[in-house]
């Protein structure tokens, strides 16, 4: 059953996503809620119903959380209408999470494409706070637009800090903003990327995990070492209604992460 | 008593083979208990061609013998040991107690039954309302008392733009009867699944709360195929009525059946079970269909069906192991209050895998028949103990245009069907 969650803080990331800052109702619930960068909470908007939805924010914050949503289905609709101070349902977290023993001592690179960009978010905030668990970070973040691109203020603090090489792509520019224009495939080069003792991990539009893939193989990233977070109609986040099954892996259980030679993506999808 | 836990040697070579050679035929020819161990020992015994039913007992394993002669524990027999079928006892109920056994029943608890109803279908309905009717299968399977079509959850009203949730009152006992053995298997299948962390304490409660009376088949039906899954035996029931000739025999299978075995109707019995089932007219041929399922994803097979199938979901929706659901909540128009549904789902419907931006995941035809055909017969058991398929046949009894699971997977294995 959803625990009430207050919504604490709306932020207007871009025209079409908002960052909730939620907290539980009751504190003690807040309290136990811990969580790993990368899993994922079932919202419920009472009179609507439940989608799964990323935390955005490190699990170094305590006293709430944050889910980035992007305004696309009836439930992320009628969310948008709530003003600050509504309720919320939340269960969860559920899934596996970013493979944090993984990065130990390697090069990381982080690929997001739209709303993609909440999980890696979590993340990036988790490795910023932490840096003894991976070496150097790269980041790369296709958008369609400029005015798309959430998350402004840290990509620009990024793009000015040298020690996280921050890459943006987008697929027409609506305002002057310093990024390519074009895919984020195109930003994947042998210049920027160096497949010896590195991680990729990726999160976005299916197609777009297929491609990057695709161009990581071509870069002579071996399977294992590409990690994708995957979106799936969910409505338990506890393997039993079913619908997130990708031949026998449930990606509610077994994922959201896979390791791409774990799991056979295109297979299902005609 | 003797021990033999390998060879004496190299016993490959023939210059030093005499030794285990000689030492196994006289094993073989002692009246001794022979025990022996190791799979060099086995190889050993092909290469002298003496026959293992020479020996009281041979073991393929040297190392685990040794353990367990030594008196330590294998973890696998002791498995074994925690799942061994209790043995409750056998009774006799004469076929004239039947009806006076069920209304006592009946008495203190609600009690469903197989019914027939005027439309000749045959679905569970509650006693004593129902055409009570036990010769054949039934058409609807007792899955929508544990996993409704329609369920709610829990309820919530609005109060100042804030919400309370409160949990819905439960259903009470129930006693099931006439279960047969392949329903028996769907519902401890649909149990794995729910009743697995985290548990669904909806459907516990349903399960928790009934008591299961199976009933043995008289004829099979048309599209049977129980024998083919090894359904056909009957499992993790309460009580089990065995048809015997003209009266039933009670298998008592837990402690709440046994409490349910009165001196009024049943008598106490030294009869073994009856194991008779009827044949069933329909069966998959290979026995390692599996294998050839997992190398034939993309089989023409698939497609050819699909090209007819409909994707109207009747196949999931009277699958008794069929469990995949939706959630929504319903509004009422003139309060605040709201319900949270869970409704049975269809993998068949296109929109089953859509997420948000209408993306499908399995939007060709294929791929969905393929997902129920796989799920059902490949993917579940990679998870879970059973296949997600009973054998009972009724996909293919419901299907408007004549899809068939088995001819599907006999297709693929490319063997003859038995029609």
């Amino acid at each position: 059953m959803p625990e009430p969650c207050i919504i604490k803080k709306i932020k207007e990331e871009s025209p079409k996503v908002k960052t909730f800052t939620l907290s539980f109702k009751d504190s003690s619930a807040q309290k136990n809620f811990s969580f790993l960068p990368g899993q994922f909470v079932e919202l419920s908007v009472f009179g609507v119903g439940e989608a799964p939805i990323s935390i955005s924010s490190p699990p170094s914050q305590k006293n709430s959380f944050d889910l980035s949503v992007m305004k696309a289905g009836k439930v992320t609709d009628e969310l948008f209408e709530l003003k600050e101070g509504a309720t919320v349902g939340v269960r969860g977290p559920y899934g596996n999470s970013w493979p944090l023993e993984e990065l130990n001592e390697k090069n990381v690179y982080l690929i997001a494409g739209g709303i993609g960009v909440a999980p890696i978010h979590s993340l990036l905030l988790h490795l910023l706070e932490n840096p003894s668990l991976c070496k150097k970070i790269t980041l790369y973040y296709g958008s369609k637009s400029p005015k798309e691109i959430i998350y402004r203020e840290l990509m620009n603090k990024l793009q000015k800090n040298s020690s996280i090489n921050t890459l943006l792509a987008v697929d027409c520019k609506d305002e002057d903003y310093k990024c390519h224009v074009g895919l984020v495939t195109d930003l994947l080069k042998p210049e920027t990327i160096n497949p010896e003792n590195a991680v990729a991990l990726i999160c976005g539009p299916s197609v777009m995990i297929h491609f990057v893939s695709l161009k990581l193989k071509e870069l002579g990233f071996s399977e294992e070492r590409i990690y994708a977070s995957l979106e799936r109609l969910m409505y338990c986040g506890t393997g039993k209604c079913g619908h997130c099954m990708i031949g026998e892996k449930h990606v509610c259980l077994d994922g959201p992460v896979f390791p791409l030679n774990k799991i056979n993506l295109f297979q299902e999808e005609e | 008593m003797i021990v033999f836990n390998g060879p004496f040697g190299v016993f490959e070579e023939k210059e030093f083979s005499l030794g285990t050679k000689s030492i196994l035929k006289s094993i073989a020819s002692s009246n001794a208990f022979s025990f022996l161990g190791g799979g060099d020992t086995e190889t050993a015994l092909l290469s002298f061609k003496i026959p293992k039913n020479r020996f009281s007992y041979v073991s393929l394993s040297g190392k685990a013998s040794l353990k367990f002669l030594s008196g330590k524990t294998l973890s696998a027999i002791e498995e074994l040991k925690n799942h061994k079928k209790q043995f409750f006892g056998l009774f006799e109920l004469k076929k004239e107690k039947l009806l006076p056994f069920l209304k006592e029943l009946n008495k203190k608890t609600e009690l469903i039954v197989p019914s027939l109803d005027h439309r000749k279908i045959k679905r569970f309905k509650p006693f004593p309302e129902a055409n009570l009717y036990m010769e054949k299968p039934t058409t609807f399977s007792t899955k929508k008392y544990f996993l409704p079509s329609g369920e709610a959850l829990f309820e919530f009203n609005e109060k100042n733009s804030s919400y309370s949730v409160k949990p819905l009152p439960r259903a009470g006992n129930r006693i099931f009867f006439g279960i047969r053995s392949c329903d028996l298997h769907a519902i401890s299948i649909i149990d794995s699944v729910f009743l697995k962390e985290p548990i669904d304490s909806f459907y516990w409660e349903k399960r928790e709360n009934s008591i299961l009376i199976g009933l043995s088949c008289e004829e099979a039906g048309e599209n049977c195929f129980c024998t083919s899954l090894g359904t056909h035996l009957p499992q993790e029931f309460d009580l089990f009525f065995w048809r015997n000739g003209k009266n039933y025999l009670a298998e008592v299978g837990s402690e709440k059946g046994l409490k349910l075995i009165n001196k009024k109707f049943f008598s106490s019995t030294e009869k073994h079970s009856p194991l008779t089932v009827p044949k069933t007219p329909r069966k998959i041929n290979s026995k390692n269909f599996e294998e050839i399922l997992e190398k034939n994803f993309s089989h023409k097979e698939f497609e050819k069906n699909a090209d007819i199938c409909l994707s109207c979901g009747s196949c999931t929706m009277v699958c008794p192991t069929c469990y995949c659901y939706r959630i929504k909540d319903d509004f009422a128009l003139l309060s605040n209050d709201a319900v949270r549904m869970r409704e049975w789902d269809s993998c068949q419907l296109k929109r089953f895998t859509r997420v948000s931006g209408d993306h499908i995941f399995r939007k060709s035809r294929t791929s969905r028949l393929r997902h129920f055909i796989l799920h059902k017969l490949l993917y579940h058991k990679k998870n879970f103990p059973q296949h997600l398929c009973v054998g009972c046949g009724r996909c293919i009894d419901v299907c408007p245009v004549s899809i068939d699971i088995v001819k599907i997977v006999n297709n693929i294995s490319g063997e003859k069907n038995e029609e």
